[in-house]
């Protein structure tokens, strides 16, 4: 990109993002697909300039989403708003949003180059520009020495970037991604996550991403969204997602997690006192801004096993079981114990460093955690 | 001294280089046996025959063939299945891809009934092809009929025997043949392709020229070369259907060979069509390929 046209793209961007513009607004999305609800009520915005990820289990609904932002699927009820316009009925040619599909779908019969160009063919860009402004995003995705060959001659990597740079050469308002890396192999797949996080950030464009792939999810998104059995769980930054589940479901979604049932005695909203199955009391935090139950109520808390630790007896804690030491796994860079307490199984992560021995199968060990790393779920309804 | 080799433990690895030999040769033998009732049938019923018309049509001599050149019989004929075979590949083509188009594009009950009327156009023998379009179109068939009843027409239509009765005969036997070559082309083609290229802004007709049209080539160009080979071999339509000046080539070696009992010359027609179709099925082969 020349100095003069980021210029005028960070001007228009700024425009853009003063009034919304270029948001896409996504509310009350549903789809049935017979009696099965494959989307029920979704609601999100992509803001101008955000990496949006869609993260779920397959049959979640992110990809029938994805295919009504992108004109392919009709939605049964909602709207999907481009700034203030509706964009529903709108055939997808009309919608200015740059599509790359998993399995790349580039035109086998055109070359690089013309596969690039495609859409500004489609535009009637005049030959000169069209060709320059091709040039250029191959350049951007590293692919100017093989503007000539045909997409059978590139690696699955190439394809994917030829994918992005034919989608991206039309400005497009927002860039859908549909698993893009999804058949790419493990090493390859984080570097193209690094590439595309960086084109991404240089040009500014809108992203939403849809994948299965926590990592992917987290490495890339500036905010993802869970969705389970077509709606959203949870919409927030990854750390936020992470460290405050609102559900089961995202819970055990995103990493690991020890879920402990629970009798709710106060909740404020913020923090939670609560009964743990053997009756011992501790302090949480409340991860869900809604959903929650009152004192006396049943509920669900969420620890990551990275966030218990082997407590001594005199050690004041927030929040302490006490248990019978299953087992230990090593696994270099941390130790992998497994705890029997309040009638489960808990898993207990920690660094491996020279002042842990690990205890005997069978002792008694006490397991504590700070108030912070205890999350009060939303109840499932 | 070689047995004991063979049997003794296996230190160099001979033997077994020698076993996967033989296995390899007695793979090749017990192939050949398989097929040998088909290559006795081939040697008789069409090397032996092909050489005697090679055979014959040399015997013709250059003065033979200079004549036949000159044989308005002759040229009028393979001017005929020149222009005849290419109007109808053009126009079987046509209808083919959209009745292939027609059913990959359509829903399931749609796919599986066009599928059967196809396949039923395919299996229904031509004789009885031929009493049908008999009866549709002679002067007072079923068409002229309809037509004078409409008041569209004041006298009959001279559709039968003639020129416009053969070549719709024609096309309906050809269009079948045509439409598989396509329709296996166009099943393989990714939607999302084309979903990529809507997405970037072009439009259905665009889709289809810029899209659809040129992926789907090759099940074109494969059908077009089949229907090509199919006309050039027409026989039973133009000799039933036809006037006499409607006549293609297959026509006229039936002329030289039945009626005429010229072997030479019927050798000699015979021999053009063979090489004419070799290098058509030659590049049909290498079309239907490339639809892989």
């Amino acid at each position: 990109m020349t100095v003069d046209d980021s210029k005028v793209t960070s001007a228009a961007r700024a425009t853009g993002a003063a009034d919304g513009a270029r948001d896409i607004n996504v509310t009350g999305l549903g789809k049935r697909y017979g009696a099965a609800h494959a989307l029920h009520d979704v609601n999100f915005t992509l803001r101008d300039g955000e990496f949006l990820t869609l993260l779920g289990p397959s049959g979640s609904g992110k990809t029938t989403t994805l295919g009504i932002i992108a004109g392919f699927v009709d939605p049964d009820y909602g709207d999907v708003q481009v700034g203030a316009r509706s964009i529903i009925g709108m055939p997808p040619r009309r919608r200015n949003l740059g599509i790359v599909f998993q399995s790349y779908a580039l035109f086998p019969h055109l070359s690089v180059a013309a596969n690039v160009e495609f859409g500004l063919r489609m535009r009637k860009v005049p030959a000169a520009e069209r060709e320059r402004r091709g040039k250029r995003m191959l350049e951007r995705v590293g692919l100017a020495d093989f503007a000539q060959r045909t997409p059978a001659q590139l690696s699955g990597g190439q394809q994917q970037r030829v994918a992005l740079a034919r989608a991206l050469v039309i400005n497009p308002t927002a860039l859908l991604l549909d698993e893009p890396l999804g058949a790419l192999d493990r090493r390859l797949r984080q570097q193209v996550e690094i590439e595309l996080k960086g084109i991404q950030r240089e040009t500014g464009v809108s992203v939403l991403h849809v994948t299965h792939d926590q990592e992917e999810a987290m490495i890339m998104s500036d905010r993802m969204a869970v969705m389970n059995a077509g709606r959203i769980e949870q919409i927030d930054t990854p750390t936020n997602v992470y460290k405050y589940p609102s559900t089961r479901f995202v819970a055990n979604f995103l990493g690991e997690a020890n879920l402990l049932d629970v009798n709710v005695r106060e909740n404020d909203g913020a923090r939670a006192i609560v009964n743990y199955a053997d009756g011992s009391s501790g302090a949480v935090h409340v991860s869900s801004a809604h959903g929650t139950g009152g004192s006396g109520s049943q509920g669900t808390v969420c620890v990551r096993p990275e966030r218990m630790h082997f407590a001594s007896d005199d050690e004041v804690a927030e929040n302490a079981v006490c248990g019978t030491f299953v087992s230990c796994l090593y696994l270099g860079a941390s130790l992998r114990c497994i705890v029997q307490a309040l009638g489960q199984e808990l898993i207990v992560t920690c660094s491996d460093h020279a002042a842990f021995t690990s205890p005997e199968p069978g002792a008694l060990v006490r397991l504590a955690w700070d108030a912070a790393d205890g999350q009060l779920l939303a109840n499932e309804s | 001294m070689m047995a004991l080799r063979t049997i003794g433990p296996d230190v160099s690895g001979q033997s077994s280089v020698r076993a996967a030999a033989v296995a390899a040769r007695r793979g090749r033998w017990g192939n050949l046996l398989w097929l040998l009732p088909v290559l006795a049938l081939y040697a008789a019923g069409l090397v032996l025959p092909l050489g005697i018309t090679v055979r014959r049509a040399f015997e013709l001599g250059a003065a033979g063939w200079s004549d036949l050149l000159h044989n308005s019989l002759f040229t009028g004929a393979a001017l005929n299945t020149v222009i005849d075979s290419t109007g109808i590949t053009v126009v079987a083509v046509l209808l083919a891809y959209s009745l292939a188009a027609a059913i990959w594009r359509g829903g399931a009950i749609a796919r599986a009934s066009l599928t059967t009327l196809v396949v039923i156009a395919f299996l229904t023998t031509v004789l009885v092809k031929i009493v049908a379009f008999n009866a549709l179109l002679r002067d007072n068939g079923v068409l002229n009929t309809l037509l004078q009843a409409l008041g569209v027409i004041d006298g009959p239509l001279h559709l039968f025997p003639g020129r416009p009765a053969m070549i719709v005969a024609m096309v309906q036997y050809v269009v079948p043949f045509a439409i598989f070559p396509i329709l296996s082309v166009m099943v393989r083609l990714d939607k999302r392709v084309e979903q990529a290229a809507e997405s970037l802004g072009a439009s259905p007709w665009h889709v289809f020229v810029h899209v659809v049209l040129p992926l789907t080539l090759p099940g074109v160009i494969a059908a077009a070369l089949l229907v090509f080979v199919i006309c050039t071999g027409f026989y039973v339509i133009p000799a039933t259907l036809g006037t006499p000046r409607d006549q293609l080539l297959a026509n006229v070696v039936a002329l030289y060979a039945l009626q005429l009992v010229d072997f030479r010359v019927a050798s000699a027609v015979a021999m053009v069509l063979v090489v004419v179709v070799g290098v058509l099925t030659v590049l049909y082969q290498r079309a239907e390929r490339a639809t892989r």
